[in-house]
């Protein structure tokens, strides 16, 4: 056989066209083929799976409370024992009743489960003004009442459900020494997540004479919430 | 149609083959079979996207998930305990690592000296799988084959006498796939099949002209 002849059978038997076509397909199979092994290593070698058990942690919750007197900026309890704002502050006429509305609510992330009130101390009384003032006891002469608005009960001078009665029987000193601090008032809580309004009211016996001109009077009263 | 022109000594010599003659043949049965390698190898690189993608492959899931297993401190000279179990949920198997961490995930710059860790298994009569000193990383401690569960025993125990350890950690357990060496051997074989397959042409016994 010539060498033509040999050339033209090469080319017969191994055709350019369907060569490169069939060498393109197991080059596509080759790409496949490393692309499947290379994500399969790579992939689990770097794949994993956590699940997570988090450390028992505890955070205490708070009460607060807030302690608005008249529509004024609310007091919380940022401390222990806070002074909020006073409740009367201005010279009283006998025989008219002065009113101020405290709003007490729980601020806090706990409910709360007791809420008590009571008369921090004796009642102060001094003379304004020695020069023009009388020399008699004022708290003794000035009547007050505690009244509940949201659940309209009344606990002080009488416990009980309505409207207050101010009288003789429930002056300052009164509350003094039936309510001080080993005696404080039980209130109710269950409305102490949205406030509950409490009036006090206060009113300077019609009947008192010179004698309590300019004189001057101090007492406080303390909240307080806790958990049981 | 493929036409084919060979040109030499002045002859010119044309063969042509229909497209039914390319589709018989050994040509044709080569084409056929590169073809199918193709089809082959894409499928396989298919179903490897999908297992990657579907997430199957490993998974670890522990009965305490989200759940503290273990109380926030450790009194002095005393031991904090817990249980949990470990289940391999996934399609592979996997070996398992323990890395306490802090409650925002971040790797505690170190943790307490005093601080010493046991982890043991249950089931079998208990074998410890871990004791010494509570490091970020600790493992692996063990493999779990799929669907195999494992219930753990853990300890933590403080050897400051003085006063009470707080054990503030996340505890994060870690799997990673376990694949068998020979598993890979069976991956390259099957490889090189289907490449094989692909680039194999039988010799050809006659001509088609």
């Amino acid at each position: 056989m010539s060498d033509a002849t040999a050339t033209q059978e090469r080319r017969r038997r191994f055709p350019a066209a369907p060569l490169v076509a069939v060498n393109f397909r197991t080059f596509l199979t080759l790409l496949a083929l490393l692309a499947t092994v290379s994500l399969l290593g790579t992939t689990l070698a770097t794949l994993h799976a956590t699940t997570v058990n988090p450390g028992r942690t505890f955070t205490a919750g708070a009460l607060i409370l807030s302690n608005q007197v008249s529509n004024h900026k609310p007091c919380l309890s940022t401390a222990a024992i806070v002074s909020c704002d006073a409740l009367f502050n201005q010279e009283l006429t006998p025989g008219t009743t002065y009113k101020a509305v405290v709003t007490i609510k729980n601020e806090g992330t706990v409910p709360a489960e007791v809420l008590q009130l009571w008369s921090t101390g004796p009642c102060a009384n001094n003379a304004a003004n020695p020069t023009f003032s009388g020399s008699a006891n004022l708290c003794a002469a000035t009547w007050i009442s505690i009244h509940d608005d949201a659940h309209d009960v009344c606990y002080f001078p009488l416990r009980g459900p309505g409207a207050c009665h101010l009288g003789t029987a429930g002056t300052i000193v009164d509350l003094a020494n039936r309510n001080g601090p080993d005696n404080p008032l039980n209130l109710a809580v269950d409305q102490l997540a949205i406030g509950i309004a409490y009036t006090f009211s206060i009113e300077l016996d019609p009947a008192v004479g010179n004698e309590y001109q300019g004189r001057k009077a101090n007492f406080s009263i303390t909240w307080k919430v806790s958990q049981g | 149609m493929v036409a084919e022109e060979a040109r030499g000594s002045g002859l010119i010599h044309v063969s042509v083959q229909s497209q039914a003659a390319l589709q018989s043949g050994p040509d044709a049965a080569a084409r056929r079979r590169s073809s199918f390698s193709l089809y082959l190898a894409l499928g396989l690189l298919l179903i490897v996207i999908l297992l990657l993608i579907s997430g199957y492959l490993v998974r670890l899931d522990n009965d305490h998930n989200h759940h503290s297993v273990l109380p926030g401190s450790v009194p002095a000279g005393a031991a904090a305990t817990g249980d949990l179990t470990l289940t391999n949920t996934g399609w592979l198997p996997i070996e398992v690592t323990l890395q306490p961490r802090l409650g925002d995930g971040s790797t505690p710059a170190s943790i307490p000296g005093t601080l010493t860790m046991t982890i043991r298994t249950v089931s079998g009569g208990g074998r410890t799988i871990y004791s010494g000193p509570l490091r970020t990383s600790i493992g692996p401690l063990l493999i779990l084959q799929t669907g195999e569960a494992e219930k753990l025993h853990l300890e933590v125990r403080s050897t400051d006498t003085s006063s009470t350890v707080p054990l503030a950690y996340t505890y994060y357990w870690d799997a990673r796939p376990a694949v068998p060496w020979w598993l890979w051997i069976l991956v390259v074989l099957l490889v090189a099949l289907i490449a094989a397959g692909g680039y194999w042409r039988p010799r050809r016994g006659g001509s088609a002209s």
